[in-house]
């Protein structure tokens, strides 16, 4: 067993990023595991090379990426251990932590199980898309918007003429839209699935929000024009939405403006929101609350990111969905506190330092209370049917699941025991945000008195000979 | 009729898919090479056999299991790409008997 590390960052996204670089700036022996081949998580991805590119091709995208060039400089400098190509399957409650590690080789790759301990741990895993269940969401050709963006700045792939067909709310959909048409891509129609009347509900929170953070704000304001300029058809209080195809997406169908429509498509692009990833927090046993705005699970933190743990902290979207520039702000706070708690800082130079940084985040938090309004999550009831898969991977259905809480089944890890609903490659990571909701909703329950589905080691499927090739230490 | 059209340049790197060879781009996934050269699905459903979406791209879904270079199961999405590289697409998820 090795000597541990001061401290353990999971995630190179900002969040990451900053907590890794100003833990190490103050001192701390920093071990930064990331899943990806390179640093900048979902929001900067690529960095190094989307801010290398040329400005008339994919550097038009690296508009986004406010505060990558200086955070990968940073880690760049740093002396920190960061290793790329680690997912991180299992945590103990000891801080030791296990990783699959992929590496060059020769003119290949391998793959070899690693092992490290913690003294402390800054969890910044960042957020996934919310999943929104509707007939034929597991259709090839129907994918996340976030996943479009990502094939974007990955691959420099953008729709072609094809034509593509945007579904859902909030500020990535807008934002992933002004990215293609600046490369000269289009959506054909977007399909608003906010229910009528969020503005209203909404505006009265619209000076507070502008007040607290204007550059967020006017960005939005911006992004909303160029929807209006982008030429696509727009479809509002959009319901019973439906993808249809044999093999993969042929075509949509769904209600809007009283009368149903039904369009070509061979690619949808789909969006709800964001929501905490907590596969680590949750492994982990920490507290996590529902949030009933935002219809998910958060880990219970206070203002500075520690959890219900000491010696663990969440740092970013992981603890509560607030975006990438709050997210390099949250990590560096957390990197504080934790190098306080190691006794490495001093509590007074600590508290100097945060103090600035707790208030901008309080008063950038008023856009995102106003956001959480404007894009509140799209009812499940507004799409679903009996036979809709709530979870992908093993296709059971919502007739599936309220058939099991008719049952008896009064909880997620029931309802899985009965429907094998999560017990899938993915773990539940696809259908656990929607099985809570579906729960709550059939039996009046809080989520915070139902509860999650429990997640167990391995967090992603290892291969037994990963195990047995293990070093003998482990 | 594409379904994706390539923006920007890299440097090329060639992978050999289900056999035939594909060229990709420096730096990208297996997925988005996949997508970019026109596959919908590159699995089929443990439950359903039907073929499999690629949803999210971020290693959450599992929607893009392959075998790469031997071995099975890997995510497409978090596999950069690399010269020489081996694919095989349309595994039936879950099996992990090859």
């Amino acid at each position: 067993m090795t000597e541990p590390v001061d401290l353990a960052v999971i995630g190179a996204g900002p969040a990451g990023l900053a907590a890794a670089t100003t833990a190490a700036a103050h001192g701390l022996t920093v071990l930064l595991l990331d899943e990806q081949a390179e640093p900048g998580g979902q929001v900067w991805r690529q960095a190094e090379r989307i801010l290398g590119a040329d400005s008339s091709g994919l550097g038009k995208v690296a508009a986004s990426y406010g505060g990558a060039r200086e955070a990968v400089a940073a880690l760049r400098q740093s002396a920190l251990d960061y290793r790329p190509g680690a997912t991180v399957f299992d945590v103990s409650p000891d801080l030791r932590l296990s990783w699959l590690q992929r590496e060059a080789d020769g003119g290949g790759t391998r793959h070899a199980i690693r092992e490290g301990a913690a003294k402390a741990l800054i969890l910044a895993t960042g957020a996934m898309e919310r999943p929104l269940p509707f007939p034929g969401w597991t259709l090839p050709g129907v994918m996340g918007v976030g996943a479009l963006q990502t094939a974007l700045k990955v691959g420099g792939l953008r729709p072609g003429s094809e034509g593509l067909v945007l579904a859902g709310q909030g500020p990535l959909l807008l934002l992933y839209l002004a990215q293609i048409a600046a490369l000269g891509g289009r959506a054909a129609a977007i399909l608003d699935l906010a229910p009528p009347g969020r503005m209203t509900a909404a505006f009265p929170g619209l000076p507070q929000a502008f007040f607290g953070d204007p550059r967020t704000m006017i960005r939005g304001f911006g992004l909303l024009l160029r929807r209006a300029l982008s030429g696509a058809r727009i479809y509002r209080g959009v319901t019973r939405l439906a993808a249809l195809g044999d093999e993969s997406l042929e075509h949509l169908s769904f209600e809007s403006g009283g009368r149903r429509h039904e369009l070509p498509c061979s690619l949808l692009g789909v969006h709800d929101g964001v929501i905490p990833s907590t596969q680590v927090s949750r492994l982990l046993g920490l507290e996590h609350r529902w949030h009933d705005e935002r219809q998910c699970f958060e880990p219970l933190c206070d203002p500075d990111g520690r959890s219900s743990d000491a010696w663990v902290w969440i740092a970013g979207d992981g603890g509560g969905v607030e975006g990438a520039d709050l997210a390099t702000l949250r990590g560096t706070l957390a990197a504080l506190k934790a190098a306080e708690h190691l006794g490495r800082l001093p509590t007074a130079e600590s508290e100097k330092a945060a103090a600035p940084l707790r208030a901008r985040r309080a008063r950038q938090q008023r856009a995102r209370a106003f956001l959480d309004r404007l894009y509140a999550p799209v009812p499940l009831e507004n799409h679903l049917t009996d036979d809709t898969p709530i979870c992908r991977c093993e296709g059971v259905t919502t007739a599936a699941v309220r058939q099991a809480v008719d049952q008896g089944a009064g909880g997620p890890n029931r309802v899985k025991t009965f429907t094998r609903c999560g017990m899938g490659p993915c773990q539940g990571r696809f259908c656990g945000p929607s099985l809570v909701r579906l729960i709550a909703a059939e039996t009046g329950q809080p989520p915070d008195e139902t509860g999650a589905l429990r997640i167990r080691p391995p967090l992603k499927p290892i291969l037994l000979g990963d195990y047995l090739e293990a070093e003998p230490e482990l | 009729m594409t379904w994706f059209v390539r923006t920007g340049s890299g440097e090329a790197v060639r992978v050999i898919v289900d056999g035939a060879p594909l060229e990709a781009r420096a730096g990208e996934s297996v997925a988005t090479a996949l997508l970019a050269a026109g596959h919908r699905s590159f699995a089929r459903n443990p439950a359903s056999g039907a073929p499999n979406g690629t949803y999210c791209l971020i290693g959450q879904c599992f929607g893009c299991l392959c075998t790469i270079d031997g071995r099975p199961q890997s995510q497409a999405c978090l596999t950069p790409v690399a010269e020489g590289m081996v694919v095989e697409t349309g595994e039936q998820v879950g099996t992990g008997d090859d």
